[in-house]
């Protein structure tokens, strides 16, 4: 646990570092971002906070066949020169052991910082919250999310860019029968393109 | 931007209250993920109590199915562990396989009458070729000796195995004649292994108009009868009917239409309860009418394969008739009490449901698709009954809980009871 504060820490403190030896920014108030991501995910743990003492699960014991796969869309407005909020949709899935399917939609108010933005680069740092709708076999349920990543766009032209973000998705299952609350994480790997303008 | 804000929060917390009421299942949807098994593995599929000749409280072994063959447990291969690895008998096994040869699937295990713990321990295995009901091969196995299997032939005339008995120790079976005429021709009665063939012992001739498909017997003098009929697998188009052994008449139970009723527990005077899908309790009367019960712990189980404990040694009136069990939807079971009498129209059982659900969860993460439960009661002294319920989860394998009284509410706390994971546990 002390290692993932001092690792999330450390890419903070960088991408400040970085965001003082690029103080130019590309963007201005009004403009905006559009993106198609596809998130690959890695399933990382499982922790049943409803029953003590909290019992937890990670990687090939959390019942994935596979990584989650999706589509979402991203989509940002500038408030100012350094900062644009918006949201994500999109969905996600995956396969358990038996090839059920697990479905996800998430639903995401996004903030991105952009410690870095300049003609040709961008390092946005990204914290989203939302809710995702849950599906699957035969259960559904509305799961919060918190998510924190960060990565990188490349632009090749002035408009368009291909981007990468990583960081971690964490998920609050959450019942009124408190030894089925539970919260989950998964670490996104995102490929997608960027539209500016 | 702050109305933005509040207004996205009051989704969200809109949507989270609307679904957390979504409490269908027992487990989390993360648990049920990682509860969840690859396809071609092993699914336990039923279980067969096989109880001593001479002494009732006594179990000789418990016969286990699963997609890969029969598990046969008895005291001293418990005591081994291991047992539930490998089967005893392997489906389709080839001489290669170092395992005894089986044609086909093992579909069914069935106690002939003429079992007897020490001097004759046979029981019957019916094989089929595949997975769709295709004509049987019958084997005879020696449960003192489990190499010593040997084919039975089961003479055409005497019809087809159609339906055994689901009561407690009960040997009867169902035979279906072939007929050519619009009746059709069962007949109840018992069966044995005599040398390579299984002899018949016709106790009951029927010719209903209607197909059967099952059977629920008072007792083994046979005065009256619950049979279902059902045109397909669809347990809600059963029709049941009732038959009386001394006027040999049959009476449609037309109220009990479409409520899907998994199991019958027949009184010697025709009255009865019957045990429905979605876990509803009823009860018949002299007067043909029905007292239906049902409760909301129940309401979402799909299928429900209830078995019960019968209060023999009932202390007081506030103690119930029966303690039944069925599934809980997700995991575990759930105990049900139940008081109402033949005599007594007052229900009591309030006070008494409850339910266990199977603990822990990283360490043996389990949703429960429970295919079968047995109840065992075994007389352990004088006066002290144990009261055994034998799980069978379709993927997570074999429990045992072991109850010390049959009072829901004190098996509903674990001080009272004790979970046996992955053993039979039968053997007393």
């Amino acid at each position: 646990m002390r290692l993932k504060k001092a690792f999330f820490l450390s890419i903070v403190i960088a991408l400040f570092s970085l965001s003082n030896v690029f103080a130019y920014s590309y963007h201005q108030k009004g403009d905006f971002q559009l993106s198609l991501r596809l998130p690959l995910s890695v399933p990382t743990f499982t922790s049943n906070i409803g029953v003590k003492p909290v019992e937890t699960i990670t990687f090939g014991d959390m019942g994935y066949k596979n990584i989650i796969v999706g589509i979402e869309a991203d989509i940002g407005v500038f408030t100012s020169s350094a900062v644009s909020v918006g949201g994500i949709l999109g969905y996600n899935f995956a396969y358990d052991r038996g090839e059920n399917l697990f479905s996800r939609v998430p639903l995401l108010f996004k903030f991105n910082y952009f410690a870095v933005s300049s003609h040709k680069n961008e390092v946005p740092l990204s914290l989203g919250i939302g809710v995702n709708y849950f599906k699957y076999r035969s259960m559904e349920h509305i799961v919060p999310q918190l998510l924190v990543e960060s990565g990188f766009n490349i632009y090749w032209t002035d408009n368009w860019s291909a981007s990468f973000r990583t960081g971690i998705n964490l998920y609050a299952e959450l019942y009124a029968d408190s030894k089925k609350n539970n919260i989950s994480a998964t670490i996104p790997l995102v490929f997608g393109v960027t539209y500016r303008k | 931007m702050k109305k933005r804000f509040v207004l996205v929060s009051f989704i969200c917390a809109f949507f989270i209250s609307f679904f957390s009421c979504n409490e269908s299942s027992s487990i989390s949807i993360m648990q049920a993920l990682a509860s969840s098994q690859p396809k071609d593995g092993k699914r336990w599929k039923s279980a067969e109590v096989v109880y001593n000749s001479s002494d009732s409280n006594k179990v000789d072994a418990v016969i286990i199915l699963a997609n890969d063959g029969m598990y046969v447990v008895d005291k001293d291969i418990e005591e081994k562990g291991d047992y539930l690895s490998k089967p005893t008998f392997k489906n389709n096994a080839k001489d290669s396989d170092g395992n005894i040869i089986i044609n086909g699937l093992i579909r069914n295990v069935y106690v002939p009458s003429n079992y007897n713990s020490s001097s004759f321990a046979n029981i019957i295995i019916q094989c089929v070729s595949s997975q769709l009901y295709t004509p049987s091969e019958y084997y005879k196995i020696d449960l003192k000796n489990l190499a010593n299997v040997q084919k039975l032939t089961l003479d055409d005339s005497m019809g087809k195995f159609c339906a055994k008995s689901s009561s407690q120790s009960s040997n009867f079976i169902m035979m279906q004649s072939d007929s050519d005429s619009d009746k059709y021709s069962y007949k109840i009665g018992r069966y044995r292994i005599n040398g390579d063939f299984i002899s018949f012992e016709e106790s009951i001739s029927i010719q209903p108009e209607f197909k059967i498909s099952n059977f629920f017997e008072d007792s083994d003098a046979l005065n009256y009868i619950i049979l279902t009929s059902t045109s397909g697998d669809d347990v809600k188009e059963q029709q049941y009917y009732k038959y009386s052994r001394a006027s040999n008449t049959f009476e449609k139970l037309d109220k009990l239409y479409s409520l899907a009723i998994r199991n019958f527990k027949v009184h010697s005077d025709g009255t009865f309860m019957a045990f429905t899908q979605a876990g509803g309790v009823i009860h018949s009367s002299s007067n043909k009418n029905y007292l239906y019960t049902s409760d909301s712990y129940f309401s979402y189980n799909r299928y429900s394969p209830l078995v019960y404990f019968e209060n023999k040694s009932k202390a007081s009136e506030d103690e119930p008739d029966f303690t039944f069990f069925g599934k809980y939807s997700g995991n575990g079971f759930i105990i049900h009490g139940y008081n109402k009498t033949l005599t007594d129209d007052r229900i009591y059982n309030s006070n008494y449901k409850g339910s266990v659900q199977t603990q822990g969860y990283a360490e043996s993460l389990r949703a429960e698709d429970i295919s079968d439960i047995k109840a065992v009661e075994l007389k352990s002294s004088r006066d002290d009954y144990d009261y055994r319920l034998l799980l069978l989860s379709s993927e997570n394998g074999i429990s045992t809980y072991l109850f010390k009284s049959m009072l829901p509410d004190q098996m509903k706390y674990n001080t009272q009871s004790v979970e046996i994971r992955n053993r039979v546990d039968l053997f007393i």
